[in-house]
């Protein structure tokens, strides 16, 4: 996983970067879009599915929370390792591409080591993952 | 609880719908009731123990409504007919107007090949419907109807594209490298979570007017511009038809002002 896919103005930040950070990452433009709407998202939201154990007690302890505060500590408190493959992606699809998008463009502010570009890459294959199954989408 | 039960587009409307109609037919002569809706009065009393049945005698009612008003001279056949046909969400909406269950909507909802059957339906009903309301319009619910084909095609593209030669192994590596994000990057996390709690009350459930500051007390509304923007990008309700004359991109009112929370970290 070497491979970088940004967006123009991405990779412009990018570029700015120490070629010894550069070196040996790969860099192809983001050319898919996808311009989400809040009816998308609820629609995805009443698609949503899950299966690990651990995120349905989760849901479950959610809706029992008292107050804003509670809900809030509750998923400060979670974490998602060992959730399968299929019900991580639920959640990135549920999210969209769009908060990705931000963190990428925090991330690309402030890389400074090799796995800092390991972690952008990750993040960008999952988002170009998302534009392909929603480019054809935009309402 | 911070949540509540029911979708905020129907507050109230479908109890007033079925306690008229219960009130209707309980005052409403036996050989009336046996005339209009084709079975005796014991029988359609005993039926209506769902809304759904409710709902559907609340519909043979209509066209009645001179008869009606000798036993509830306060009976508004406008009222009824906006509450039966243009309020509540896609699965409430589809029940009345297709008299069928709204858990059997629901299923039906959850395939390509069920919704596709639900569409039918609907352009089978649209002028029975419309002899009953003639300003029903079924595009908003076609509408609807063709956007969760849509998700439900881009869900399989993204499902075949996970295993694809090309992706599969990149993938894994990609959500290989999300177990270590939590300490790393917990904003990712957060907003995983968060969509998680969005996406958790799918059953009916929903974060009453707190939406906005939740998220800014996790901490999104830094990376996401500001509480409002927060909840632009994950909302926290289910899809639902808008309200008569409010648009596809009608919303519940916002939330009271949300106080950030101090000192939840930097973006990462």
């Amino acid at each position: 996983m070497n491979t970088l896919y940004l967006f123009a103005d991405e990779k412009q930040l990018f570029d700015k970067l120490p070629n010894e950070l550069k070196e040996g990452w790969q860099v192809e433009e983001e050319t898919l879009s996808f311009e989400d709407s809040d009816v998308h998202r609820k629609m995805r939201m009443r698609f949503f599915r899950i299966h690990d154990p651990k995120l349905e007690t989760f849901c479950d302890q959610a809706k029992k929370a008292d107050s804003v505060e509670e809900l809030a500590n509750l998923v400060q408190e979670t974490d998602l390792s060992a959730v399968n493959d299929a019900d991580l992606m639920e959640l990135f699809f549920v999210l969209g591409p769009e908060p990705l998008t931000l963190v990428i463009q925090n991330l690309l502010n402030e890389i400074s080591a090799d796995s800092d570009l390991e972690d952008l890459a990750a993040l960008t294959v999952i988002r170009n993952s998302l534009l392909t199954s929603l480019q054809k989408q935009s309402v | 609880m911070i949540f509540a039960a029911t979708p905020p587009e129907t507050p109230g409307n479908t109890t007033r719908l079925e306690s008229s109609t219960r009130e209707i037919v309980n005052k409403l002569g036996d050989e009336d009731v046996q005339r209009i809706l084709g079975r005796t009065k014991a029988d359609i009393v005993n039926d209506m123990q769902h809304p759904e049945d409710v709902h559907r005698v609340s519909r043979s009612l209509l066209g009645h409504e001179d008869l009606i008003r000798t036993v509830q001279p306060e009976f508004d056949g406008e009222q009824t007919r906006r509450e039966l046909f243009d309020v509540g969400s896609i699965e409430q909406r589809l029940s009345i107007l297709l008299g069928i269950k709204e858990q059997e909507v629901q299923s039906q909802m959850d395939t390509l090949q069920g919704i596709k059957n639900l569409q039918e339906h609907l352009k089978g009903q649209e002028s029975e419907i419309k002899e009953l309301d003639p300003s029903f319009n079924s595009a908003e619910l076609e509408e609807g109807l063709k956007l969760a084909i849509e998700v439900i095609e881009a869900k399989d593209v993204l499902a075949k594209d996970m295993k694809s030669p090309e992706k599969a192994g990149v993938m894994r590596r990609a959500l290989d490298k999300l177990t270590s994000f939590p300490k790393k990057h917990p904003i990712v996390t957060t907003l995983l979570v968060a969509a998680l709690a969005a996406g958790g009350m799918a059953g009916g459930l929903y974060l009453a007017g707190n939406w906005e500051l939740f998220l800014t007390n996790v901490g999104l509304g830094k990376i996401l511009g500001s509480a409002e923007g927060a909840g632009e990008m994950i909302p926290p309700t289910l899809y639902t038809p808008p309200h008569p004359g409010g648009g596809m991109l009608d919303m519940p009112p916002p939330s009271s002002s949300p106080t950030p929370q101090p000192g939840l970290g930097t973006i990462t």
